[in-house]
């Protein structure tokens, strides 16, 4: 009886990760590009889209947060709830490389709910890696070539100022 | 009688470039303030590096005549002519160096885009930008905003005679004050009343929103620089689409219409005849065609099926529209305006924007007076077609006062407008030999020539370099309005006698 009762409790956990849109999509992952210039078709349909979260999460009128999430050089907006934008630790700026998310929502070309916004309402949002800070590469040549070309400037202006003053005497 | 530029004109021409590439030189101190409070060290040393060049060439070109002459009409034109392109080459230096663009060219597009307002751009990975390099993106749509030579005028920085001359060769028409450096100094106190007020309200909607302190006033400042002088620019790849916000993109639309009027009328509206607003031609032409262009831009979106009557409409159509006559702030991707907004919506948005803006504005485009002007000669050709023969007809408009159209305002009017024709059709040209369609060539010529930032997806980085090259010349070109360009062709061909090559 206990094996039986177990065996069903797995068969339910197993059906309903099956069935969430967390996991159980199994639509091509897109790129933010991709979904920006996507088949208008598509409009309504439930998307997997992968990419990194930038900038910082954002209060969304009526109710939960945005999160920009950027892939190939093109930036999307995705409509999450408190605990999906909480769930994100490093946001993408010149600092830091951000969080990459996968986020299985639907997409709206023309959104009714956010006045017209081209967005993805995530059913289920996940951080697949983390990001981190990121490198600077110091060059100190680059300070040497222009403080050498500030010098330069400076007798110029010497020059021109004297030359200037020579000429009005 | 052409008159050549003599050797002692062009070390006239070359010291004041000179002085314009200094300036920029020392407006590169704000960016390397930024740079040292958000510890930006390698972004630092770039703009160090940058300012080191600007300031030894513009001074080596300052040497080149020490004490000039008078500055003359042909003068004024060949320095601003080369002064913006010396100005955009030195600007580019720093940003060349930020790991942002592909190549100097792409950095040279976009400080010329910056300086001329455009908001057309090839930076690549925008989002993991340098807060200092940001910083200088949008500094020089407000100093381009305003005119490179006015911001030069209004420090007063050892511009003799001739400064209204340079006032106009920057593409301005109409001397505000009596004296053409307190016109400048109103230029810039306009601005900074219009650029604090926006900064304060855009930072406090973006607090709400939940931006940082400081990430909050940085993005306020140049969102509103960006949006006041009609340049485009904005901190983050998506445009305004960033912000997810009414308030934002409304405060912003404000701003691009404020940018979008003449200093002049401001001046009047300061001085109190606010009724100078409802009774101005270039106001009322403006009014006309974003009130008719919003309509056309609404049935296209409708006519798409997406779009539901609603906020919608005012966030990305009607936006769109005043967007396009002025700043080229988005609040859609490129593909929406090609697949969502129907033909009609997508020709009123390449209507609006090569009308563009209102004379001495910030704005771009053939402006809002000379379609009046030439509507109303047509007007004027009608009437005199009907009257009897023996009637003079005499047609008024008003702009900041009343006027009589003549033929030497209408013939002015049309020079301009074909010369904007004629920049329109050739970039949609040159975009067609590189494989873009129709729309798109059209859309986007128009955008770099009428300076209104606004892109289908033609401008990237991975757009052909002589295409690039294409839309440098229309963006410098347009935002100067052509004369000075021309005296410039018309210099290099005496300077080389190619008319005495092409006689032989």
């Amino acid at each position: 009886m206990r094996r039986l009762l177990l065996s069903a409790v797995l068969l339910l956990l197993f059906t309903g990760v099956a069935v969430s849109p967390a996991f159980g999509f199994t639509g091509p992952t897109l790129s933010p590009a991709e979904v920006v210039e996507i088949d208008r078709a598509a409009d309504g349909s439930v998307i997997v889209v992968e990419g990194e979260a930038i900038g910082e999460h954002l209060r969304a009128r009526g109710g939960g947060r945005w999160v920009n999430i950027l892939g190939d050089d093109v930036g999307l907006g995705i409509w999450v709830t408190e605990e999906m934008a909480e769930s994100i630790e490093y946001f993408g700026d010149h600092r830091n490389d951000g969080d990459i998310v996968r986020v299985v929502g639907t997409l709206n070309v023309a959104c009714d709910v956010h006045d017209g916004e081209f967005d993805v309402h995530a059913q289920s949002f996940a951080v697949i890696s983390r990001g981190g800070p990121r490198e600077q590469e110091i060059e100190p040549i680059k300070g040497v070539v222009g403080v050498a070309g500030m010098g330069i400037a400076f007798v110029l202006w010497r020059t021109y100022r004297q030359r200037r003053e020579r000429r009005m005497l | 009688m052409w008159l050549k530029l003599g050797r002692g004109d062009l070390m006239l021409v070359a010291h004041y470039v000179g002085m314009l590439v200094v300036g920029i030189g020392l407006a590169m101190t704000i960016p390397v303030i930024t740079g040292l409070l958000y510890r930006e060290w390698a972004v630092v040393l770039d703009f160090v590096l940058g300012m080191g060049v600007a300031l030894a060439v513009g001074t080596l070109l300052m040497n080149a005549d020490i004490r000039p002459e008078h500055v003359r009409h042909t003068h004024a034109l060949a320095i601003t002519a080369f002064g913006w392109i010396a100005a955009a080459m030195a600007a580019a230096v720093p940003l060349a160096l930020s790991g942002n663009y592909g190549s100097y060219l792409d950095a040279t597009f976009d400080t010329i885009s910056g300086l001329t307002v455009s908001g057309l751009t090839v930076v690549q990975d925008l989002d993991h930008m340098a807060v200092s390099d940001n910083m200088w993106r949008h500094l020089l749509q407000l100093i381009g905003g305003q005119g490179i030579v006015v911001a030069a005028l209004s420090f007063a920085v050892g511009l003799r005679g001739g400064a209204f001359s340079l006032y106009l060769a920057e593409g301005r028409d109409e001397r505000i004050m009596p004296n053409v450096l307190h016109t400048a100094r109103f230029i810039w106190f306009v601005t900074a009343v219009y650029v604090a007020a926006g900064t304060a309200t855009i930072f406090a909607e973006l607090t709400y929103l939940g931006f940082s302190l400081d990430r909050g006033i940085l993005h306020a400042f140049w969102l509103t620089a960006a949006a006041f002088d009609t340049g485009g620019f904005a901190p983050q790849r998506m445009n305004l689409m960033y912000y997810h916000s009414l308030m934002v993109e409304m405060t912003a639309l404000v701003l691009m219409i404020a940018g979008s009027i003449n200093f002049a009328l401001h001046a009047h509206v300061w001085r109190g005849a606010r009724g100078e607003l409802w009774k101005n031609l270039e106001t009322r032409v403006l009014a006309g065609v974003v009130a008719a262009g919003s309509v056309l831009v609404a049935v296209g979106l409708t006519a798409s099926g997406r779009f539901e009557p609603g906020l919608g409409l005012l966030r990305k159509g009607v936006f769109q529209m005043i967007s396009g006559h002025s700043a080229g702030h988005q609040t859609v991707y490129g593909t929406q305006l090609l697949q969502d907004f129907g033909s009609v919506g997508l020709i009123a948005i390449i209507i609006g924007m090569a009308v563009g803006g209102s004379l001495s504005s910030t704005g771009g485009g053939i402006k809002a007076l000379r379609v009046g002007v030439i509507t109303k000669s047509i007007l004027l050709q009608v009437k005199q077609a009907l009257a009897p023969p023996s009637s003079t007809l005499r047609i008024r408009y008003h702009h900041l006062s009343e006027r009589i159209l003549t033929p030497e305002v209408t013939g002015a009017a049309a020079t301009v407008f074909i010369l904007y024709l004629g920049t329109y059709l050739l970039g949609t040209v040159a975009g067609a030999i590189y494989g873009y369609s129709l729309p798109e060539a059209l859309f986007e010529s128009v955008s770099a020539t009428a300076n209104s930032g606004l892109s289908i997806g033609v401008t990237s980085p991975s757009m052909p370099s002589g295409l690039k090259l294409v839309y440098m010349f229309q963006m410098w070109a347009g935002r100067l309005e052509f004369i000075a360009v021309l005296v410039l062709i018309a210099q290099i061909v005496l300077a080389f006698d190619l008319k005495g090559v092409l006689k032989r």
